[in-house]
């Protein structure tokens, strides 16, 4: 009876099929991470978020619909 | 009809401290309603600027998407507040007014209050925005009708500089608004005005930035009924 021996060509492959399956494994990850939509606040969320901001001391270069004042620091110049 | 529209609004007897607008008959009242018609939430703040306005300012909601009936038309205002106030975190509705497709006009910050609509112009302009997309559709009669009257009710009180300039969005922000339909009605009106370097601000001939946001989140509460529609 024939001794079945391990073939160093056949455990390469197998190792590199491992490799790309943990690869492909991370990038759906990273891209199902990615596109997830940031949890929404809830109506009394917002309106308890809104009641504990101080106001708006400033509104001259405002703009209500384009821009947001809970990221006035970071708006584009 | 702006000299109607005129008298019914002097009728009125518009206060700039936003009083009920009961004053009047019933076709007047039907012509400008207040904040507390429309169940505005209380400003964070207001702060008011001097003088006649040079400026006035028109834009479009793209959303709300154009109401017909008067309680839409104010759940339409009520919507935007709440965008502005709770997702943008802005003292109150940005704009000085609304104008509904029932052509009622509805009071924002009102007159001679700095606005939160356009950048560098909010504490010398008023800002009307006509609720609807008027990218490729003309806002009807009624809509363009009661802008008009709103205009010349502000020269006629004093409240704009009658030799004003009127302005759409996207002369004075890189964006769509007010729609490209509205704004080739608009370029036809008296006091249109093209911007130049000259004034410091430079038109945008193509804007790449829509107007778009998302639907204000829908309430866990129901609103209290809004007040019944004005007898017309």
């Amino acid at each position: 009876m024939p001794i079945n021996r391990i073939n160093p060509s056949t455990a390469m492959r197998s190792a590199s099929l491992k490799f790309y399956l943990i690869c492909l494994l991370v990038i759906c990850v990273i891209g199902w991470s990615a596109g997830a939509p940031s949890p929404q606040l809830s109506r009394k969320e917002l309106e308890d978020r809104y009641r504990q901001k101080p106001p708006v001391p400033d509104e001259r270069d405002a703009d209500a619909e384009l821009d947001s004042a809970y990221d006035r620091n970071t708006r584009r110049p | 009809m702006t000299a109607l529209g005129l008298v019914l609004l002097s009728m009125m007897g518009y206060s700039q401290h936003m009083q009920q607008a009961n004053l009047g008959d019933g076709v007047a009242t039907a012509r400008l309603l207040s904040r507390s018609d429309w169940g505005a939430r209380l400003p964070k703040s207001v702060e008011h600027f001097q003088g006649p306005a040079p400026y006035v300012i028109i834009h479009h909601s793209y959303m709300p998407a154009v109401c017909y009936s008067t309680p839409d038309c104010m759940k339409s205002m009520r919507d935007m507040q709440d965008f502005h106030q709770l997702e943008r975190g802005w003292n109150d509705i940005g704009y000085s007014f609304g104008i509904g497709g029932d052509g009622m006009i509805y009071t924002g910050r009102g007159f001679n209050v700095i606005g939160a609509h356009a950048p560098k112009y909010n504490d010398k302009s008023v800002g009307i925005v006509l609720i609807g997309d008027w990218r490729t559709e003309l806002p009807p009669k009624q809509m363009l009708d009661a802008a008009k009257n709103l205009i010349a009710f502000g020269v006629f009180k004093g409240y704009i500089d009658p030799a004003y300039k009127l302005l759409g969005h996207r002369q004075v922000r890189d964006t769509e608004c007010p729609g490209g339909r509205l704004f080739a009605e608009i370029s036809s009106w008296p006091h249109f005005t093209h911007i130049n370097d000259t004034e410091g601000v430079s038109s945008t001939t193509a804007p790449v930035v829509p107007h778009v946001h998302p639907q204000a989140a829908a309430p866990q509460k129901p609103h209290q009924s809004p007040p019944a529609a004005p007898k017309v």
